[in-house]
């Protein structure tokens, strides 16, 4: 045999871990919005993905375990999706001046997908190696000071930006590149898929958005957004 | 008898890339021509005119003016496309030609699809594959006609090369087999002659300059000028080429 499976297996792989971390995504950035409803809300749902709702207490390292499984499929994606990455200098003038003639939607977002991708490397890691090492930190109060405090904000905000833009796009190619949802006219449901990523963008944007905005709010003013007092900034 | 009356057209701007390879004075440059626009002129008729009146030299190439034969591919303001079905009506009033990047260049607009196509389908033997001899004597088997229909449907490709200069994976990895690479197989698996297994195809387009190369960026599937099902017919054996094991 010539050609090993090994392409086979490392592409499928690729998409696999893409989605996974598309889907945790999905789900993590509703949870954090939770601040949104106030500072109860995030209290509630951070402790009961923390397991207090089945063991009565927080248990932290349930988050640094979680975060430790992401953390492995993330580094396995970004391995998989680097051999894509433009190899050389020719490479990457070559695409450049090829997009910019061809001036081709599915081709830019690809373009957009390199970058976001290659700024997760660094936004992505600090992020989660923070969480992993410090799950007891996850709360109202906690977050927020650290986001004020800790200058974590400016890092949210590209993170936050690169995440749903990368993975919604992301969605939209693994359904183009597996042949999903092709129904009767792939290329009307094309449109209607390139139409979805934008609508599922713009409402992740702005609802992730919005919550940092709240996190925010209560580093500067000791209170959520709908007056209540959160407890235990001050250290 | 009347004298034809017609509204004057739009003044067109056609510029044109032009380099001849084999003059080792020649360096890419572009050259500007001015055209009045009429109804139903296509860029095969506009080049015509460039070469009557400006340029006799101009080498273009074209046989069948009539999508079919697929020699008259070339970047179209930024995008690859068949000149003899581009109407000037359908471009902005001032148009860029320049030749299809990676093929080789004869000159100016005229370019070598040949042989890279050649290269293509010797290394995807893109023909079918018999087991047997087959006897010349006797009827061929038949097929039922949807499937005729099928293949004929992918059998259509005019080996133009637009999918391949339209391609950021070909672009930047010149190895790629591209759209036209992957569609062929397609239909040669759909070929109930052909006896190759997918774990056959899988050893001509299973690694990365085959299907696991191609990063779904569809430029192929928007500019074929044979409107071929390419985002389908490459998923589709993208999902049939992880499974074989
Ligand atoms: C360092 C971090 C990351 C890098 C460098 C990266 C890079 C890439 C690249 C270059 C692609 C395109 C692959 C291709 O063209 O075939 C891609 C695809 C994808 N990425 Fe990421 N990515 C990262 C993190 C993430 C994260 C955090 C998510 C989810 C939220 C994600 C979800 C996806 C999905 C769903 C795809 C489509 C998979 C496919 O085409 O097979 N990626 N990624
Ligand atoms: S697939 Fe379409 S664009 Fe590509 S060579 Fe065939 S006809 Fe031309
Ligand atoms: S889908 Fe994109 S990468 Fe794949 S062959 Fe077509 S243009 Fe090239
Ligand atoms: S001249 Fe034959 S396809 Fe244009």
């Amino acid at each position: 045999m010539k050609n090993s499976l090994l392409p086979a297996r490392l592409d499928l792989a690729q998409s696999i871990t893409g989605l996974v971390l598309a889907v945790f995504m999905a789900f993590h950035l509703i949870f954090d919005s939770s601040i949104l409803l106030g500072a109860g809300a995030f209290d509630f749902v951070s402790g009961a993905l923390e397991g207090k709702l089945i063991f009565g207490e927080k248990i932290p390292l349930i988050t640094t375990a979680v975060v430790l499984v992401v953390f492995a499929i993330f580094i396995a994606h970004a391995g998989l999706a680097m051999r894509k990455f433009p190899q050389n200098a020719r490479q990457y003038r070559t695409f450049r001046t090829h997009m910019k003639e061809m001036r081709h939607g599915d081709t830019s977002l690809w373009w957009l997908q390199i970058w976001t991708g290659f700024a997760m490397f660094f936004l992505a890691s600090v992020h989660l190696y923070i969480i992993m090492t410090q799950p007891q930190t996850i709360g109202p109060a906690g977050s927020a000071y650290r986001i004020v405090f800790e200058w974590k904000w400016p890092l949210y905000l590209l993170l936050t930006v690169a995440v749903v833009l990368h993975a919604a796009v992301g969605l939209y190619r693994l359904a183009v590149k597996w042949g999903w949802f092709e129904g009767k006219d792939p290329n009307r449901r094309r449109k209607t898929l390139k139409k979805a990523v934008w609508i599922v963008t713009a409402v992740y944007l702005t609802m992730s958005l919005a919550a940092l905005g709240a996190f925010v709010h209560i580093g500067l003013t000791g209170q959520d957004h709908f007056g209540t007092v959160v407890e235990g900034l001050g250290s | 008898m009347k004298t034809e009356t017609r509204a004057p057209g739009r003044a067109l701007t056609i510029k044109v890339l032009r380099h001849n390879p084999a003059d080792p004075d020649s360096q890419p440059q572009w050259a500007s021509f001015e055209l009045e626009e009429y109804e139903g002129m296509t860029l095969f008729i506009a080049l015509n005119e460039i070469r009557d009146r400006f340029a006799p030299d101009l080498q273009y190439d074209f046989v069948c003016r009539a999508g079919i034969c697929g020699s008259c591919g070339m970047v179209v303001n930024g995008r690859p496309g068949l000149a003899c079905r581009t109407l000037t009506s359908t471009l902005p009033a001032e148009i860029t030609l320049a030749p299809l990047p990676l093929f080789k260049l004869i000159g100016d607009l005229s370019v070598d699809t040949g042989e890279w196509m050649r290269g293509m389908s010797e290394r995807l033997e893109t023909w079918v594959h018999e087991q047997t001899t087959p006897d010349i004597h006797a009827l061929e088997e038949r097929m039922e006609p949807e499937l005729a229909e099928e293949i004929y449907e992918l059998d259509r490709c005019i080996e133009c090369g637009c999918c391949i200069a339209a391609c950021g994976t070909a672009r930047m990895r010149e190895d790629f087999v591209g759209a036209v690479g992957l569609n062929k197989i397609a239909r040669f698996r759909l070929d109930p002659r052909d006896q190759r297994t997918d774990a056959d195809f899988y050893q001509v387009i299973g690694d990365d300059n085959g299907v696991f190369g191609c990063m779904s960026l569809l430029g192929c599937h928007d500019v074929c000028p044979k409107d071929l099902p390419l985002q389908t017919q490459i998923a589709f054996i993208r999902r049939k080429m992880v499974t074989v094991s």
